[in-house]
């Protein structure tokens, strides 16, 4: 199993279903805004960072579900890839501090964006179990319309595996 | 009347012109060689001299680089902006005080990064727009605008 960016000591899990480098490293957004599809900004309830007005400014579970709930984005009870849905996790440490999020893929597999580094395409949520992130604390989903569904399917059948 | 009884606590500025220190030599008769004067007028040439201006500012430059590799290093897995800052690389860069804020400004430049709350912390200002939140080379921008209209140098 190959480890590009050296990250197996961190993220010991990850040797379990490797993953893939997908984008170059970047400070421009974090995990956070990746999960959101987005890459102009850095998510965080912080004076220095990008929080929807919806959600409350802490750092809370509560804080980050409403903020992805602003995204349409409703809490579910699990990972497993559902064609309809698009699904988060969201991670948070021992204390129950957020810590990370990450985006499921049309294929099943997951992307997550590493800090202010490189986004990687890793095999499920529980491959970036670690001391740094914790754990999945929350699972989200929110449907897909017609063509968002059509485009998964194609993308499932002939995009990258 | 000893050395210590003639003087009170003075502003920093003050110990370093020569003529306060020539007055204190005379007003303790301390015009003999090695006494207060002339020693005095040695500390003036010392922090007065170019040569150890220029010491001075490479020393805290590098200790200024070292701590942002390191804090870098550190949290190149990081999203939470609240951990980060607590870092105490990032701490110690705060409190360099105002002569850390040409390297910060040098640095955000070249690599930004978060550098906004030490310079924040640092200056007392926010030249940031709410909109602009989150948005790094917004902020990067803001800040290096705010450092040229107070003609600060980096």
């Amino acid at each position: 199993m190959t480890d590009p960016l050296g990250v197996f000591k961190i993220f010991p899990h990850l040797a379990n279903g490797g993953y893939r480098v997908s984008s170059a490293s970047t400070s421009g957004y974090n995990c956070i805004a990746w999960a959101a599809a987005r890459d102009d900004r850095w998510w965080w309830p912080h004076p220095d960072g990008f929080w929807p007005p919806e959600a409350p400014l802490n750092e809370t579970l509560e804080a980050f579900e409403a903020a992805f709930a602003s995204l349409g984005y409703v809490r579910c009870i699990d990972y497993s890839l559902e064609r309809r849905y698009e699904k988060i996790a969201i991670y948070a440490s021992t204390a129950g501090i957020p810590t990370h999020a990450a985006r499921q893929l049309p294929t099943g597999r997951w992307t997550s964006k590493l800090g202010r580094s490189e986004d990687i395409e890793h095999s499920s949520p529980d491959a970036l179990i670690s001391n740094n992130y914790g754990a999945p604390a929350l699972f989200m989903r929110r449907r897909l319309g017609v063509f968002q569904v059509a485009l998964r399917w194609f993308w499932a059948k002939f995009g990258r595996a | 009347m000893s050395f210590a009884a003639t003087i009170r606590p003075t502003p920093l500025q003050e110990f370093l012109v020569e003529d306060f220190y020539n007055a204190i030599g005379d007003r303790v008769g301390g015009s003999e060689p090695g006494g207060v004067a002339a020693r005095s007028r040695y500390a003036c040439r010392h922090y007065f001299d170019p040569v150890a201006i220029t010491r001075r500012k490479q020393i805290l430059e590098e200790s200024f680089r070292r701590l942002a590799d390191d804090w870098l290093e550190k949290t190149a897995f990081e999203a939470s902006l609240s951990d980060i800052i607590k870092l105490p690389a990032y701490q110690a860069i705060i409190e360099l005080g105002e002569e850390a804020v040409p390297f910060l400004l040098r640095e955000l430049e070249s690599r930004p990064n978060f550098w906004f709350a030490a310079l924040r912390e640092i200056t007392k200002a926010n030249p940031v727009a709410d909109k602009d939140k989150g948005h790094l080379g917004k902020m990067t921008q803001a800040w290096l605008r705010w450092a040229k209209e107070q003609r600060i140098s980096w």
